[in-house]
C-alpha cells in the first residue's frame, strides 16, 4: 500500500495553514464527534442518575437525565452483603488469568499465521475460522469438563474460555501489516524466531493486543453461565455477575405470593442500574490505560526501516 | 499456479504422495518454531472447540435429555423437514436476511467513519474521551437498553414523541408500527455498538505512519483525500476481514433483543429465524429442532464466508484464510 | 501456494484426526455411557419387578415406608437437589431444616442452584448422564415423567407411597392429583399442593378513589365496566386537572393479559390456554369458538374506545405495569390482590394521597361471570432417582412434609421464633416477621427460615390469612368478602396429566407454530390491523391447518386419563 513514489517524495517541511474546505472538515468532525459522545454518554448518565436518585423518582419516571433526589439505599443493600467481596475477588481473578490465558493463545495463533512463508497459513486459518460457524454443544462441553478434571475449579471457567477464532483473524489481520522485511533483517542479523517475537513482534502489536485484553476481560467480566454449571457445588468461586443475577432475582416477587415490602418493591427497579454501575465502574476503568496504545503514531520509529 | 496443480493430479498417487510428503517434512523443519508455537492453539481448539462439536448430530436425533446424545434415536433430516415446512418458515427467512442486510448496510461503515473521524482529531484529550464514551452503551445489557427505548419511544411520555409535538407532528406509536420495526431495531443497535466496533479501526489506524500523511500533504492533499488515500487504503486489510466475518453472521439475527422489541402486531416483519426457535424450543423444550435451524444457519453462513473470502481473494488479496 | 493445498489439508486432517482420535480414546467413557444405561434400565425394571405385582414376596428390605418411624434409628444420607431459595441459600442450614433434620434424623446434602438457571443447570445434568444424580430432584421443565421413567432415572413411588399416610390423605383432599403425578401407570412424582389456589385469586383490582371521586358504583357487569373505564377516560379521574393523561384500564404487555376479560364470555382462554372440554367431556380450542369470535370484537372496541392502554403491548413486564399504576395513571388492571398493600405504598410515596384500591368480583358478561383459577398443584414436583440408595426413606421423608408438622414447618417457620399458634388454631406470625427489623417482608423473612423450599410441601390456606397482618383491618376484611363473593365464580383451570411419549411425539413441533399464531391474531383482531368480520373463517381454517385436531387428540386422551383417575 506504500508506494515507493509516496517514500521517495517524502520531504519534511512545516505543517502549511489550513485550506477552507479542510477547516470545515475539521469543525464538522469536531461537531460531530461532540454528538456522538453526547449520544452514546447519556444511556451511562442516565443509568447512574437512575442508580442514585430517590426511589420515589426513578418508579415515577422523573428521571431523564439529572439525578432527582439522592439516595444510595440500593447501593447498600448490595455492599451490606460480604457476598460481594468474594464475588469481586473471584471475578477479578478469572478476568486477568482468563484474559492473560486468552490473549496468549490469541497471538500465539495469529503470530505464525500472519507469516507470509508459513506453510500452514490458510489450512490454518480455515482450521479457526470453520469453528466460527459450528460451536460445540453444551452437553458434551460438560462431559468434557467433567472428564478431563475441571469440574468445581477455577479452570473450568477460564481454559474453555480460550481464543476466539473471531478475534485469531482480527490479530493476524493487523499483525499481517507489519511488514515482513523487518522479520528478514532481523534474521539476517542473526535473530531466533523466539528474539524476533519478543523483541520486535510483541512491542509492534501491542495496539492490537490492547484490543484483545479489551474484548476478552470483558467477555470474562460478563460472563456467567459457565460458572453456574460448572461450579455448583462451589459457592465460593462464583463470580460476581452470579451474585447480582442472585440479588435481581431476589427482588422479583413470586406471583400468587405476597409481595415484599414496599420499600423493597420501590428499590427494585433500581437495583437494576445499581448492579450495571457495580458491575460497569471497575472494567470502565480499564479502558484508559489500553486506550494510550491507539493514540496514532506511537509506531512510526518502529516501523521505519 | 491453477495449472500446476492440475499437472500434479496427473501424476500417479502413490508419486505425488511421496513428493508430497517430502515437501510437507522440508516444510515442517523451515517452519518448525512457528508450528511449535500455534500447536497449542491448535491443541486447546481439538480439545475444547471441535470435539463438543459432535453435539450437533442432535440435529438428526430425536434429542431426549435422558437418553443422552449418544443414545438418542436417529430421525434423519425430519427437523430439517419440520422447519422447511413450518408454515413461518418464508417469514422469519425473508426478516431474517432483512434485517441481517440493513444492519450491514447502515452499521458497517458507521464505524470505520467514527474510527477515521477520532483519528483526526488534534486535542489528544477530547479525542480520548470521545473515543472512551463512544463504546459505553456496548456494557448496558439489552434488556436495559430495550426498557430505555420502550421509555423513550412511549406515544403518551417518550422523549421522541415530546419532540415531535412540539414541532406539531402526530406522536407515533413507534413500537405498534410494523413499517416502524426494522428502523427502531437497527438504529438502537448502531447506536449500542458503533464505538465498541470501532475499537478495532482505532488499532488499525495506530499502524498507518506520519510519513505517509507528511507525504501526502506535500503533495497538496486536502484532509479529504488525506483520509481516503492514507488512512483507508492502510486499513483496508481490517475492514475486508470484518466485512468478510460480518458476511458470515448474515443468518444469525439474535432473539433477545428481537423478542423484547417486538409484539404481535408487528410480528410480521420482527419475527426472525433465532426468536421463532426460541419460541418453540421455549414450548416443546426441543433441543433437536433448534439445533437442526442452528446447523441449517451455520451451513448458510459458511457458504456465504466461502464465497466472500474467494471474491476477496481475488479482488483484493485480503482474505480469511 | 496453491500448488500443495489439497496435500497440506489431508495432512493436517490426519494429523488433526490422530489427535483427535487419542482423545476420544483417552476419554473413552461415551461407549461407557450407552452401555450404562441400558444396564440401568434392565435393573429397574428388576427392582420394578421385585417391588412391583407380588409384595407377597418381599426382598430382605421391607418393600415401602411402613416401617419407617422418625427420628431413624439410624442416621440416612440424602441428597436434594432443588432451586435454592432467593433470599437464602439452603445451603447455609436455614433453621426449618435444621429442624427437619434433627426430628427425621435425616441428614440433607443440598444440591442447590439459583432459580432461574436450575431448569437449564438440571436438564444439562440429567442429559449428560454419566455422574450420578442426586437422589431426590425437583423435576426441571421440560423433562418427561414417561420418558425418565421409562429409562429408569426416576423410580416409581406407588409401592412406598401406599403406606404414606400423609400423602394419601393429600389425594384424598386433591382428588385430581395422583392422576397428574403419574405416567404409564406409575406415580413417580410427588408435588407441591395449594390449599389456598381460591384464596384471594387473580383478579380485576380498580381504583376505589377514583370511582369515589366521579361517584361511581363499583362495576358488576361488562357494561357497567365499560361506563366507568369511559368516565376515568374523560373526567379526569386522578384529579390533577388533566384530563388526557388516565389510562382506564391498562396490561402489562402481552396479549394474553387481556384475555383475562374472555372469562366473561365464558371463554377458559386465560388459564387453560383455551383448552377446555364441553359439558360433554369433549375437548374444545376455545379460540376459535363463536364466543371468541364476539368477545375479540368487543375487545376491539375496547382497544378502538381507547379504554385500553395503547401500550398494553409494549410494556414488557408486569413490573412495568406496576410502574404506571404507581404514578396514578392507571384506573383498573389485573393482579393478585395481594399486591395491592405494596401498590398503595408507592402510590403514596409518589405523592397520591388516598389512593385506594379494591379486588372487584369477576363481572357478569353476555355468557358467564366467573374467573379461571390456577390448578391447586404446582406443574412440576420432586421425583426420587435410581441413584438414591433409601428410596423408602426419601418417600417418607416426603411424606413427613406433608404431615401437620412438616406443614406448620413450612408455612410457618419455628414456633415461639416465627409464629404463635392461637387457641383456635389459627396461626399469627411474630414481631420477628411482621415488623423486621431488617426491612424484611414477611415471605422474605420466612423464606430466610427455610420456609416454603427445597421440597414439596401443603401450602396452607391458613397461611394467606395470617399474611394479611400487614393490611389495614378494612382492607383485610374487604380481601376476605370479595374472595367470599368470588368463590361461586371461581373455575379451577385445566391442567392435564403428562402426555406419553408417543403422545407427544405425535404432536410433536405443532404447539409452538400455534402458540404464535394465536397471539399474533390476538394483538392484531384486538388492535385492529385484521379485520374480524372478514378474517374470522379464514383465521379458524388457518388454525386448523395448524394441526389443532392432532392436539385436540391427544389432550381428548389426557383429559380421559383425568376422568377415568379421579
Amino acid at each position: 500500500m506504500v508506494t515507493e513514489k509516496k517514500k521517495t517524495m517524502q520531504t519534511r517541511r512545516r505543517r502549511r495553514r489550513m485550506s477552507p474546505g479542510d477547516r470545515i472538515f475539521t469543525v464538522c468532525n469536531y461537531v460531530f464527534c461532540f454528538l456522538a459522545a453526547c449520544v452514546t454518554l447519556y444511556p451511562l448518565i442516565y443509568v447512574f442518575s437512575m442508580s442514585i436518585s430517590a426511589p420515589e423518582a426513578v418508579i415515577s419516571n422523573l428521571v431523564t437525565l439529572l439525578p432527582k433526589g439522592f439516595s444510595l439505599k440500593a447501593y447498600e443493600m448490595i455492599f451490606r452483603n460480604g457476598e460481594v467481596w468474594r464475588s469481586y475477588y473471584n471475578t477479578i481473578w478469572y478476568t486477568v488469568v482468563g484474559t492473560t490465558i486468552s490473549t496468549t493463545l490469541t497471538m500465539m495463533a495469529a503470530y505464525p499465521l500472519s507469516r507470509r512463508q508459513f506453510f500452514l497459513r490458510r489450512q490454518l486459518s480455515f482450521f479457526f475460522t470453520l469453528s466460527m460457524f459450528f460451536s460445540g454443544t453444551l452437553v458434551p462441553m460438560y462431559l468434557l469438563i467433567n472428564r478431563i478434571g475441571l469440574y468445581n475449579t477455577r479452570w473450568a471457567i477460564v481454559l474453555p474460555a480460550g481464543a476466539a477464532a473471531y478475534y485469531i483473524i482480527m490479530a493476524r489481520t493487523f499483525l499481517s501489516t507489519i511488514p515482513d522485511s523487518l522479520y528478514e533483517s532481523a534474521r539476517i542479523d542473526g535473530a531466533t524466531e523466539w528474539t524476533i517475537l519478543r523483541k520486535i513482534f510483541i512491542p509492534l502489536s501491542m495496539p492490537i493486543m490492547s484490543v484483545l485484553i479489551i474484548y476478552y476481560a470483558v467477555h470474562q467480566w460478563n460472563s456467567y453461565f459457565n460458572a453456574m454449571i460448572y461450579l455448583p457445588g462451589r459457592k465460593d468461586l462464583q463470580p460476581l455477575q452470579v451474585f447480582l443475577m442472585k440479588i435481581l432475582i431476589n427482588n422479583e416477587s413470586v406471583a400468587g405470593e405476597v409481595a415484599g415490602s414496599a420499600t423493597m418493591s420501590m428499590i427494585s427497579l433500581q437495583l437494576k442500574y445499581v448492579v450495571i454501575v457495580v458491575a460497569l465502574v471497575p472494567i470502565l476503568c480499564v479502558y484508559p490505560f489500553l486506550q494510550k496504545y491507539f493514540i496514532k503514531g506511537m509506531m512510526i520509529g518502529a516501523v521505519k526501516e | 499456479m491453477k495449472g500446476n496443480v492440475r499437472k500434479t493430479e496427473k501424476q500417479p498417487l502413490g508419486k505425488r504422495m511421496a513428493a508430497g510428503g517430502k515437501r510437507f517434512l522440508k516444510n515442517v523443519k523451515r517452519d518448525k518454531a512457528l508450528l511449535l508455537i500455534i500447536l497449542p492453539v491448535v491443541v486447546h481448539y481439538l480439545v475444547f472447540v471441535y470435539y463438543p462439536m459432535y453435539g450437533n448430530i442432535i440435529a438428526f436425533k430425536k434429542y431426549s435429555p435422558v437418553k443422552g446424545i449418544m443414545g438418542s434415536d436417529w430421525v434423519g433430516f425430519r427437523y430439517f423437514i419440520q422447519f422447511f415446512n413450518s408454515p413461518y418458515f418464508t417469514r422469519v427467512l425473508k426478516n431474517t436476511l432483512l434485517i441481517s442486510v440493513f444492519s450491514i448496510l447502515w452499521g458497517f461503515p458507521i464505524p470505520i467513519l467514527f474510527a477515521l473521524m477520532t483519528n483526526d482529531l488534534k486535542h489528544g484529550a477530547y479525542k480520548r474521551i470521545v473515543q472512551a464514551v463512544s463504546y459505553i452503551p456496548y456494557f448496558i445489557s439489552t434488556v436495559i437498553i430495550c426498557g430505555m427505548l420502550v421509555n423513550f419511544l412511549s406515544p403518551s411520555s417518550g422523549i421522541i414523541n415530546s419532540v415531535i409535538k412540539a414541532f406539531g407532528g402526530e406522536p407515533i406509536n413507534f413500537l405498534m408500527e410494523p413499517k416502524w420495526f426494522r428502523t427502531v431495531f437497527i438504529a438502537s443497535g448502531i447506536w449500542q455498538g458503533f464505538g465498541w466496533s470501532a475499537i478495532v479501526y482505532l488499532a488499525a489506524l495506530t499502524g498507518v505512519s506520519q510519513e505517509l500523511y507528511e507525504a501526502a500533504r506535500v503533495d497538496g492533499a486536502s484532509k479529504i483525500q488525506q483520509v481516503i488515500h492514507v488512512s483507508i487504503p492502510c486499513i483496508l486489510p481490517t475492514i475486508i476481514v470484518t466485512f468478510i466475518m460480518q458476511i458470515g453472521t448474515l443468518m444469525s439475527v439474535g432473539y433477545e433483543k428481537i423478542i423484547l422489541l417486538y409484539n404481535p402486531v408487528t410480528l410480521d416483519v420482527a419475527d426472525v429465524i433465532s426468536s421463532y426457535t426460541y419460541r418453540t424450543g421455549l414450548v416443546e423444550g426441543n433441543y433437536s429442532f433448534g439445533s437442526a435451524v442452528g446447523l441449517f444457519n451455520s451451513a448458510i453462513n459458511l457458504v456465504l464466508v466461502i464465497f466472500a473470502n474467494k471474491l476477496s481473494r481475488k479482488v483484493s488479496e485480503v482474505s480469511l484464510w | 501456494m496453491k500448488r500443495n493445498s489439497w496435500k497440506k489439508i489431508v495432512a493436517t486432517a490426519s494429523a488433526l484426526a490422530l489427535i483427535m482420535g487419542c482423545l476420544t480414546g483417552c476419554g473413552g467413557e461415551e461407549p461407557k455411557e450407552s452401555s450404562v444405561q441400558p444396564s440401568e434400565q434392565t435393573s429397574s425394571q428388576e427392582t420394578s419387578e421385585s417391588t412391583g405385582s407380588d409384595s407377597s414376596a418381599p426382598s430382605e428390605e421391607e418393600p415401602a415406608s411402613a416401617g419407617i418411624t422418625f427420628p431413624l434409628a439410624e442416621q440416612v444420607e440424602l441428597t436434594i437437589a432443588t432451586p435454592d431459595g432467593n433470599v437464602a441459600s439452603l445451603a447455609d442450614n436455614l433453621p426449618v431444616w435444621e429442624e427437619i433434620q434433627k426430628r427425621t434424623n435425616i441428614k440433607i446434602n443440598w444440591d442447590v442452584t439459583a432459580s432461574k438457571q436450575y431448569v437449564d443447570v438440571m436438564k444439562l445434568r440429567v442429559g449428560a448422564g454419566g455422574g450420578k444424580l442426586p437422589d431426590i430432584m425437583f423435576l426441571p421443565n421440560g423433562l418427561s415423567l414417561a420418558e425418565l421413567g421409562g429409562q429408569g432415572t426416576i423410580l416409581p413411588l406407588e409401592e412406598y407411597i401406599a403406606n404414606s399416610e400423609n400423602i394419601q390423605k393429600a389425594y384424598e383432599q386433591f382428588p385430581n392429583v395422583k392422576a397428574l403425578t403419574s405416567a404409564d401407570g406409575h406415580i413417580y412424582s410427588v408435588n407441591t399442593l395449594n390449599e389456598s389456589a381460591y384464596f384471594a385469586p387473580y383478579s380485576f383490582i380498580i381504583r376505589k378513589d377514583w370511582l369515589d371521586r366521579l361517584n361511581l358504583e363499583v362495576p358488576e357487569t361488562i357494561d357497567d365496566w365499560m361506563t366507568v373505564l369511559r368516565a376515568f377516560r374523560d373526567q379526569d379521574a386522578n384529579g390533577n386537572g388533566d384530563a388526557g393523561d388516565e389510562v382506564p384500564f391498562s396490561a402489562g404487555g402481552h396479549a394474553w393479559y387481556t384475555t383475562y376479560w374472555a372469562n366473561a364470555w365464558g371463554l377458559h382462554l386465560f388459564q387453560s390456554d383455551g383448552w377446555y372440554p364441553d359439558e360433554n367431556g369433549q375437548m374444545q380450542y376455545e379460540f376459535i369458538s363463536d364466543e371468541a369470535k364476539e368477545f375479540y370484537t368487543w375487545l376491539n372496541a375496547f382497544y378502538e374506545e381507547k379504554l385500553l392502554d395503547e401500550e398494553f403491548l409494549t410494556l414488557g413486564d408486569e413490573n412495568k405495569l406496576y410502574e404506571k399504576v404507581s404514578r396514578d395513571e392507571v384506573g383498573a388492571f389485573t393482579a393478585y390482590p395481594s399486591r395491592i398493600a405494596t401498590l398503595e405504598a408507592a402510590l403514596e410515596a409518589n405523592g397520591v394521597e388516598g389512593a385506594e384500591l379494591i379486588p372487584v368480583v369477576p363481572p357478569k358478561g353476555p355468557y358467564a361471570q366467573m374467573t379461571e383459577v390456577v390448578g391447586d398443584m404446582t406443574v412440576n414436583g420432586y421425583v426420587v432417582t435410581s441413584s438414591c440408595e433409601h428410596p423408602d426413606v426419601a418417600v417418607a421423608l416426603m411424606d413427613y412434609m406433608m404431615s401437620e408438622e412438616g406443614k406448620e414447618l413450612m408455612n410457618f417457620g419455628i414456633e415461639g421464633d416465627t409464629y404463635v399458634k392461637e387457641n383456635d388454631g389459627t396461626y399469627s406470625f411474630t414481631e420477628k416477621v411482621t415488623a423486621n427489623p431488617d426491612g424484611l417482608s414477611a415471605s422474605e423473612v420466612l423464606s430466610s427460615y427455610g420456609c416454603q423450599l427445597g421440597l414439596c410441601y401443603l401450602k396452607s390456606d391458613k397461611r394467606e390469612q395470617a399474611m394479611l397482618y400487614s393490611y389495614p383491618e378494612e382492607l383485610q376484611q374487604k380481601i376476605i368478602d370479595v374472595t367470599d363473593a368470588t368463590r361461586p365464580y371461581m373455575v379451577a383451570g385445566m391442567t392435564l396429566p403428562p402426555a406419553t411419549e408417543e403422545e407427544s411425539e405425535s404432536i410433536s413441533g405443532l404447539s409452538g407454530d400455534l402458540a404464535t399464531y394465536i397471539w399474533e391474531m390476538t394483538g392484531k383482531f384486538t388492535v385492529g390491523t385484521a379485520d374480524i368480520e372478514a378474517e374470522w373463517d379464514s383465521y379458524v381454517e388457518y388454525v386448523k391447518t395448524l394441526g389443532v385436531e392432532k392436539i385436540l387428540a391427544v389432550k381428548q386422551a389426557q383429559y380421559d386419563r383425568l376422568t377415568s383417575q379421579q
